[in-house]
């Protein structure tokens, strides 16, 4: 069920400086034209997995988007509302927040091992799950 | 009749290793097709047939050599043997006729023809015979010339309009060619010959007479013309040296204008490969921009499948919350009439009177009917939420639907791939092509113009020392008459031989033009024959031929029909073609290269009717574009066999297949 109540959600959200620096990679590398665009798919692919994305501990973040900018429509806000990951918790921006960090690993492990992200296979194979 | 039975060929030009062509021998259905896209050998296979009968194969009028022949693959592999067999049948004999090319032993890598070793084996019905036999068979089968109007490029159909010029080169080429088949040249030798035979008794003559002075006088007198006949014979002949060495340069000139005609087109070539490299670029970027936007929107394609899960789930919440909203409130139009009934002793519906146990069931179902209401969810704000979730969704779904990146992938593989391939080939292009120098072509096209000049200059020079020739030997009959008449000649045994081979040499003389006439007559009358049925126009009443065997078509109305389309003058070929094929020799197959290239669908439906009744095999090496369904219907019937020239696997040889591909 969508949760209505947006408590406490936050301005800014971010990624690890080591996922900050692979977004960058992933625009150098003309995979994604901003490094926002890889962020909401790093989201989505997390959301695709219906994983419980792990607390982001330890490492300070890297502030890098603007809220207002990175989903203005709410669509992303919205999705996960829909799709209810495991222990949803609000503010669903963090929860999001948590949903990239772990999308960017697992995205930098697919280039890791065939040397590029090829979108359109990463949409196949979620189709297939 | 000949006819062609097989031809097989080995490391022979694009066909590396073994390939067969058998033809039909069926007299109706007489037709061969050889299918092959321009490049791929068509003419090789004719080059093939030409070379086996002759020992040699032409371009234009240099021969090709040994390694010209030899298939490139097989040199690259250091194989530099290659071989041509065809068996075929005329006037009732069986001929196998092999033409082996291998290099010489103690040679490493053979350079020009002397580097290798040409063995020819030559069986007339299983018995083998030596090479000048084999030339005196050809000679009567089908001699060198009569090749020309049987194994021929459609291509080169238009150097038949030549034959129009009266003083051109090429036509005296042409002229010799065909005169050549019709039999001119057997009378040539023998007024050659009687001329000779009656120099010498002219002279044998003057000696025996030399005591009567007045007979030594007009033999003075004819010495001195014959000197003069003489001169002009070695004039015709050092101007006839000069038009072939003239002509040599010029081929040379034209040759090299050709490699830089090669050059400009490569040039163009590359000019085009690079426009259409831009443009695989520009599209390559226009797709990668498309690329980042799908890229940027390709979050929500990968959450489709499962918003569309949550969707479907929605609905099937609205749709039990709407069954149970129907639920409560058909409930409560029960309970509704059940309390009419309590409270008035009345049925709801019939307003009859109720009896008491129906008021005391009536009691009963309101408390049930209560319980149930109970029991059913009824909440309006839990229904507000479901429809706002699916509403939600909906509009996360809602997107009108976009190129697929894999889409867009897939084209971008392809624009790649076209880019690599178009790479390549503008590297190899500028790779063999050199600098061109626009006044090189000037210079060599004014040099192919005096030679032009020249050449013309010496037909005439050699007219004019003919016209003489023709003058002085009138003048020495005269005199051998007025010798003759003399009542001391009778004195030299030799006079009456003087006086036989004048009468011969004036013979033979009046015999060549006569054949020359009939010939012409004949011809003539068989290309008009050829040409009416080959032509689509009804005007066109016949072709009237001129010195050169150049034929003009004449129009209905007596008149010489001065210009005439392209493909006109490729029909007036074929019909000269045709009568001198039928003219110089009994009927045989044809063999033709390319043959429709300037010609409408309806001529090239008349040759197909026309060609396989007037001979034996018609053996046609056609690409794509020359044959239609329409052709291939009409010739359907008499076709005996057909063959596919394929690429090799390795893209660079060629190979004969059987059937159509």
């Amino acid at each position: 069920m969508i949760m209505s109540k947006e408590i406490n959600e936050p301005i800014t959200i971010g990624l690890s400086p080591i996922s900050h620096e692979w977004l960058e990679t992933f625009k150098q590398e003309k995979i994604f034209q901003e490094m926002m665009d890889g962020y909401r798919f790093a989201i989505a692919y997390s959301l695709s997995k219906g994983i419980e994305p792990p607390i982001i501990s330890g490492e300070k973040k890297t502030t890098t988007f603007n809220i207002g900018s990175l989903d203005p429509k709410k669509e992303i806000y919205n999705s996960i509302l829909a799709l209810n990951p495991p222990n949803l918790e609000a503010p669903i921006y963090k929860y999001a927040e948590r949903l990239a960090e772990w999308g960017v690993t697992e995205l930098v492990s697919i280039y890791k091992k065939s040397g590029t992200l090829d979108l359109s296979e990463i949409i196949q194979d979620s189709n297939k799950e | 009749m000949m006819k062609f039975h097989h031809i097989k060929f080995k490391n022979f030009m694009p066909y590396k290793g073994q390939h067969e062509i058998i033809f039909p021998q069926d007299s109706f259905t007489n037709i061969l097709l050889v299918h092959g896209e321009n490049t791929y050998g068509k003419t090789s296979i004719l080059r093939g047939i030409k070379w086996v009968l002759y020992g040699r194969v032409l371009d234009k009028h240099t021969q090709f050599t040994f390694l010209n022949l030899l298939n490139r693959s097989s040199v690259e592999e250091k194989d530099f043997e290659f071989e041509v067999e065809i068996k075929f049948e005329a006037n009732e004999h069986i001929y196998v006729l092999t033409r082996n090319v291998k290099k010489n032993l103690d040679i490493g890598i053979p350079r020009t023809d002397s580097d290798f070793v040409c063995k020819t084996f030559f069986e007339k019905d299983g018995s083998v015979l030596s090479a000048s036999e084999l030339e005196n068979e050809m000679n009567i089968i089908a001699p060198e010339p009569v090749s020309n109007f049987f194994l021929f490029d459609g291509e080169l159909l238009n150097e038949y309009d030549a034959l129009l010029k009266e003083e051109d080169d090429v036509s005296l080429k042409i002229k010799e060619s065909i005169e050549q088949i019709l039999g001119v040249p057997a009378l040539v030798n023998g007024r050659n010959d009687t001329t000779q035979l009656l120099k010498e008794a002219q002279k044998r003559q003057k000696h025996e007479l030399s005591k009567y002075k007045n007979i030594e006088e007009y033999a003075n007198n004819r010495d001195e013309i014959q000197t003069k006949i003489d001169q002009s014979n070695n004039e015709i002949e050092n101007f006839t040296k000069q038009i072939d060495v003239t002509n040599s340069k010029k081929l040379e000139i034209e040759s090299s204008l050709q490699d830089i005609e090669r050059q400009f087109k490569d040039a163009s070539d590359i000019q085009l490969i690079k426009e259409k490299i831009t443009l695989l670029k520009s599209q390559i970027d226009e797709l990668e921009a498309i690329k980042l936007v799908a890229a940027s929107k390709a979050w929500k394609v990968l959450l489709k499948n499962k918003l569309k899960h949550v969707q479907q789930k929605s609905l099937a919440q609205i749709t039990d919350t709407i069954n149970q909203f129907e639920r409560v409130g058909a409930v409560k139009k029960e309970i509704e009439l059940l309390n009419d009934i309590v409270k008035n002793n009345l049925c709801g519906i019939c307003s009859a009177n109720a009896p008491i146990i129906s008021v005391e069931a009536a009691k009963g179902n309101i408390n049930r009917l209560n319980e149930v209401l109970l029991n059913i969810s009824n909440d309006n704000s839990k229904f507000s939420k479901i429809t706002n979730h699916y509403e939600i969704v909906n509009n996360l779904l809602g997107d009108s639907e976009e190129r697929s990146l894999k889409d867009i992938d897939t084209e971008l593989t392809n624009k790649h791939v076209q880019l690599i391939s178009e790479l390549g080939k503008e590297e190899t292009l500028i790779s063999k092509s050199g600098i061109i120098d626009p006044s090189e072509i000037k210079v060599k096209a004014e040099k192919i113009g005096n030679y032009n000049q020249m050449i013309q200059q010496n037909i005439k020079e050699i007219a004019k020392e003919k016209d003489k020739i023709e003058s002085y030997t009138k003048q020495i009959s005269s005199i051998t008459r007025l010798i003759g008449e003399n009542p001391g000649a009778n004195e030299s045994p030799t006079t009456k031989y003087v006086a036989i081979y004048d009468i011969l040499n004036e013979t033979f003389k009046e015999s060549i033009g006569r054949l020359r006439d009939m010939l012409k007559e004949e011809v003539e009358s068989k290309a008009s024959e050829a040409f009416i049925n080959l032509i689509h126009r009804k005007n066109y009443k016949k072709l009237k031929i001129n010195n050169n065997y150049g034929l003009s078509i004449i129009d209905d109305e007596n008149n010489l029909v001065d210009i005439r389309s392209s493909g006109a003058s490729q029909i007036v070929a074929l019909s000269l073609i045709d009568a001198l094929a039928r003219t110089g020799r009994p009927s045989g197959p044809v063999v033709m290269d390319t043959p429709f290239g300037r010609l409408d669908p309806k001529h090239r439906k008349n040759i197909l009717t026309y060609l396989p009744e007037s001979s034996s095999q018609l053996v046609l090496f056609v690409h794509r574009g020359e044959t239609d369904k329409e052709i291939m219907d009409l010739i359907k019937p008499r076709i005996g066999s057909e063959y596919t020239i394929k690429l090799q696997k390795d893209g660079k040889n060629s190979m004969i297949e059987i059937g159509v591909q």
